[in-house]
């Protein structure tokens, strides 16, 4: 059996709030083993974000054990966890006159040793994480003048240059069109092939989620309500949890999905060709 | 406009005693050395050493006669000037304006802002600063520390001022003409006293600066209001620092008005005009002396309020504007 | 994939060549503007006397052909006023763009969350009283009570509005501006009461509140060099965080940084520089506002070089201020920092914003 990366046993977790703390979290446990690619599925404010937030050990639980890679959370030291997690977050602050080799450049900092810039090392890691990430060649480019698509392979580049073994990522296509989502979960897939990476994605696109993961979990109320492989969740749970109606059906490729089962009043709009770039 | 802030200050003279009195400024002296030989000293009258303690309670001593003297208030200026050690002044500020000789002085205090580098290129062996800030502590503190001999005056009554003669007349060796000079300036108080003596006492506001509804006189128990009283007038006075509230000035009601701004804008210095911009303002028209037609633009206000020898020409000035009749 | 095989090596921020001629241009102008400053003033120092006069107290060579009035005024004088300006203007520099990687306000100086007010409310309460402490009897260790009181009141303030503005969750930046911004008004507030009741000694409140460097002296450099100098070296070497910082906060925490502790310490660091500083100085504005704008604007926002280089031009700037001022006749150096950094300022502005289209 494989080693489990990431653990979390009935964990509770929240944030201050007006007359105590609003609990995000309530009793999740889940089990992520080191190379799986997991979908994390469920509703706004079900606790996905948070639930990234514990892995990567910048929120604190207030019960419940965290695990990674074997050890508890509490005990690895903050530069310690940034050396072996990475998080692509949703929004990211682009500073300005920065370019993108110098961003994915601060990747390194939980890595840094000299007192002063950086060593051979570094630029090793900088240049990988950009080819990875198919970002090569806008690594001369001004970071705070990407397009969205680009400026989101820059920010997966930083996150790669932190060498990561666990990479979270929350809603990393929730910007980009169709073209692009399917372009990033293949850069994933290849990654993953490349580097000994553990991944937990954000994912709202159920379909996207059975293309990519190997197994979904389904959060709701702060719980992990369901989990497994592809098209393995079950459709009247997910109905459930989503408050929409849902149907499994089976897909060109054999493969099962569900999928939103509302009847189309109108003629199918034309799709949109995908743009060549934001 | 910089020259209002220390004639203002020099003008409201207060009793802040803890102030001037305050020691943090200038400690004493460490070494009481004179910053350089002194060219004279093998002529220095047997006098010297001359030891003195200046107003702000500091003890100074002086080796021998001071040859180079920075002047840091146009007061000082003129109090070396009337003990005929005019030609011995190496520094004094650009508001010197008396006698008309220190105009070929350097000027060591520009806008107001004493330029430490150029008294101590002067190379002085004696320096005289003014207190209450006139001179800020801090320069003070700082010229002691250069190891600058540094005398502070601030003299608050006209027997202060006559001190401070003495003082100055003691460390110039030069106590024979302060007497004389004090005896001259007693005689011509005495004079004014005199003229003025069975006269009416007219409720006298003496307006230092006006601005806004902000009317400052002459402070309470201040130099300016002890001259006022002296010439024959009952000073309405404001509070510590002179400034009087609207409505205190109503119920004040003064019955002459002397306006010291006149000495610096010339749009007060015709009486019709004066009147008429005084009336306008809120409150004052139907003051006894606007009223009355007794506002009087003064144009003496240097002499007034500068402490030095020609404060008693202040004084005549201003017995002369509230007792025209006296001194025809 | 693509392959990077024969791929130049990436930059991975400012280059060691690039960073060296800014710094080293920097310190070159420092040290000629500092050696025009210590030479030029209000009174005949002959050129060279200046020049032998530092070389021969440095190093005690060279006969003594100057009077002693020329030692005094260009050692006791022009010198420490010089080093003054380069060390205020160092570490407001260097704590400007500190506050501004923090606070991530444009805004932000290094008066921004209460510096200034409560230095100014120290250094006021000690001119007003001189006669309360026994401090004010012939100073402590050549300081006066004023500047005890500038630097405490400095120092402390920050320490009340981190204080107030800590929560549960951390410190979030905008409520530690806006208690900055409260804490400032009431101090500020009784700042101006005491200029009120000041009277006669308001003349010496305001010739403070502008900020002069006209009171340094050696004493003082000795209390505020060694404090900004350690401030300085502690927020240099912390450039990581402050570089991870320009991510925001939830990703530096990402990056590894303990980001609470971080922003604790820089802010104490920051204040402390600027508290010596105001100690020395009094409020020297502009100077920690938009120096470290202007090196952004020119450099990129990357702390390893914007550090240190906002040291050596905030202080090139205000040497250059100062001299300006004391030359002019003792116009406050604020006003020419502002003059001086002004229009050059918006220059940058207008050109950033030209290349951008």
């Amino acid at each position: 059996m494989a080693e489990p990366a990431v653990e979390l046993i009935g964990v509770s977790a929240g944030y201050p709030a007006v007359g105590g703390r609003r609990r995000v979290l309530d009793g999740a446990s889940l089990r992520v083993d080191a190379g799986e690619m997991i979908a994390l599925l469920g509703t706004n404010g079900s606790g996905k974000t948070t639930l990234l937030r514990i892995v990567a050990g910048t929120l604190r639980a207030t019960a419940g054990e965290v695990r990674l890679l074997g050890r508890p959370i509490h005990e690895w030291s903050r530069p310690e966890i940034a050396r072996r997690v990475a998080v692509l977050p949703q929004t990211t602050d682009v500073p300005a006159g920065m370019r993108a080799a110098e961003l994915v450049a601060l990747g390194r900092i939980p890595h840094g040793r000299s007192w002063f810039g950086a060593d051979a090392g570094d630029a090793d890691a900088v240049a990988a994480a950009l080819r990875d990430a198919d970002a090569a060649e806008l690594a001369d480019r001004r970071a705070d003048e990407l397009s969205g698509g680009e400026r989101q392979r820059v920010l997966l580049a930083m996150a790669l240059a932190q060498e990561p073994r666990v990479l979270l990522l929350d809603e990393p296509t929730l910007h980009l069109d169709l073209a692009h989502q399917v372009a990033l979960v293949r850069m994933l897939e290849r990654l993953r092939a490349t580097r000994p990476l553990t991944v937990i994605a954000v994912l709202h696109d159920l379909n996207l989620a059975a293309a990519f993961a190997d197994r979904s979990l389904l959060l709701h109320d702060g719980r992990v309500v369901a989990a497994g492989g592809p098209g393995s969740i079950d459709a009247a749970l997910a109905q459930r949890t989503f408050g929409v109606p849902l149907a499994e059906a089976t897909a060109d490729d054999g493969s099962r999905v569900l999928a939103l089962a509302i009847g189309n009043r109108r003629e199918t709009p034309k799709k949109n060709e995908p743009n060549a770039d934001c | 406009m910089a020259h209002r802030a220390p004639l203002l200050l020099s003008a409201l003279l207060t009793l802040l005693l803890a102030a001037c009195s305050a020691p943090a400024a200038t400690p004493a002296p460490a070494s009481t050395q004179p910053a350089t030989p002194l060219p004279s000293a093998s002529t220095a009258p047997s006098a010297y050493p001359v030891t003195v303690t200046d107003d702000a309670g500091t003890e100074l001593t002086l080796d021998a006669a001071p040859e180079r003297i920075v002047s840091l208030a146009p007061s000082s200026t003129e109090i070396v000037c009337a003990l005929e050690a005019c030609d011995r002044l190496v520094g004094v500020t650009d508001f010197d304006d008396y006698p008309a000789e220190v105009a070929d002085i350097d000027d060591v205090v520009i806008n107001a802002q004493v330029d430490v580098e150029r008294v101590v290129a002067a190379e002085p062996d004696l320096v005289i600063a003014a207190g209450n800030e006139i001179t800020p502590s801090a320069v003070i503190a700082q010229l002691v520390e250069l190891d600058l001999p540094v005398l502070v005056l601030y003299p608050e009554t006209l027997d202060e001022v006559y001190d401070d003669i003495r003082l100055v007349g003691t460390l110039l060796d030069a106590q024979a003409g302060a007497d004389e000079l004090i005896a001259g300036m007693e005689a011509r108080v005495d004079a004014v006293v005199e003229a003025v003596a069975d006269a009416d006492r007219p409720r006298t506001l003496y307006e230092v600066f006006y601005a806004e509804g902000s009317t400052y006189t002459a402070g309470e128990g201040s130099f300016l209001a002890s001259l006022i009283d002296l010439a024959g007038g009952e000073p309405v006075t404001g509070d510590a620092q002179g400034l009087i509230g609207s409505e205190d000035l109503v119920a004040a009601d003064p019955q002459l008005i002397l306006l010291g701004t006149a000495s610096y804008d010339p749009t007060l210095a015709d009486a019709d005009a004066a009147r008429t911009a005084v009336a306008a303002r809120p409150g004052w028209a139907d003051l006894s002396a606007v009223a009355d037609g007794r506002v009087v633009p003064y144009t003496d206000d240097i002499v007034t309020t500068r402490p030095g020898p020609r404060i008693v020409d202040g004084l005549e000035a201003l017995a002369r504007a509230i007792h025209p009749d006296r001194f025809d | 994939m693509r392959a990077a095989a024969a791929a130049p090596p990436i930059a991975l921020g400012p280059s060691l060549g690039r960073s060296s001629l800014v710094l080293g241009t920097g310190v070159v102008l420092l040290l000629v503007i500092g050696a025009v400053g210590v030479t030029l003033g209000t009174s005949g120092v002959a050129l060279g006397d200046a020049v032998a006069i530092v070389l021969h107290r440095l190093l005690g060579i060279g006969p003594v052909s100057w009077p002693a009035s020329s030692e005094t005024i260009v050692w006791d004088l022009r010198l420490p006023r010089v080093l003054a300006g380069m060390l205020v203007g160092a570490g407001l520099g260097c704590a400007g763009t500190v506050f501004q990687a923090l606070l991530r306000n444009p805004m932000a100086d290094p008066y921004i969350i209460g510096t200034a007010a409560g230095a100014s409310l120290g250094a006021v309460a000690a001119l007003l009283v001189p006669a309360l402490l026994p401090f004010a009897v012939g100073g402590w260790m050549g300081l006066g009570l004023v500047q005890i009181l500038a630097f405490a009141g400095g120092l402390g303030t920050v320490l009340v509005v981190y204080a107030v503005a800590r929560g549960q969750g951390g410190t979030p930046v905008v409520t530690l501006l806006l208690a900055g911004y409260a804490i400032s008004s009431l101090l500020a507030a009784g700042v101006a009461m005491l200029m009120f009741v000041s009277g006669d000694r308001l003349a010496a409140v305001v010739s403070w509140l502008l900020g002069s460097l006209g009171g340094a002296s050696w004493p003082r450099l000795a209390f505020a060099g060694p404090l900004i100098v350690v401030s300085f070296a502690l927020m240099v070497v912390r450039w990581r965080g402050l570089n991870a910082l320009l991510l925001g906060e939830q990703q530096a925490a990402y990056l590894g940084l303990e980001v609470e502790r971080e922003k604790r310490i820089l802010t104490g660091l920051a204040a402390l520089a600027t508290s010596a500083g105001v100690a020395v100085s009094g409020t020297i504005g502009f100077v920690g506002l938009v120096v470290p704008h202007l090196l952004r604007l020119a450099f990129g926002p990357d702390h390893r070089l914007l550090l240190p280089a906002s040291m050596v031009y905030g202080a090139v700037l205000l040497v250059l201020a100062d001299l300006g001022a004391r030359l002019l006749g003792g116009i406050p150096v604020g006003v020419l920092t502002a003059l001086i950094g002004a229009p050059f300022f918006l220059w940058l502005l207008r050109r950033s914003l030209v290349l951008r289209g």
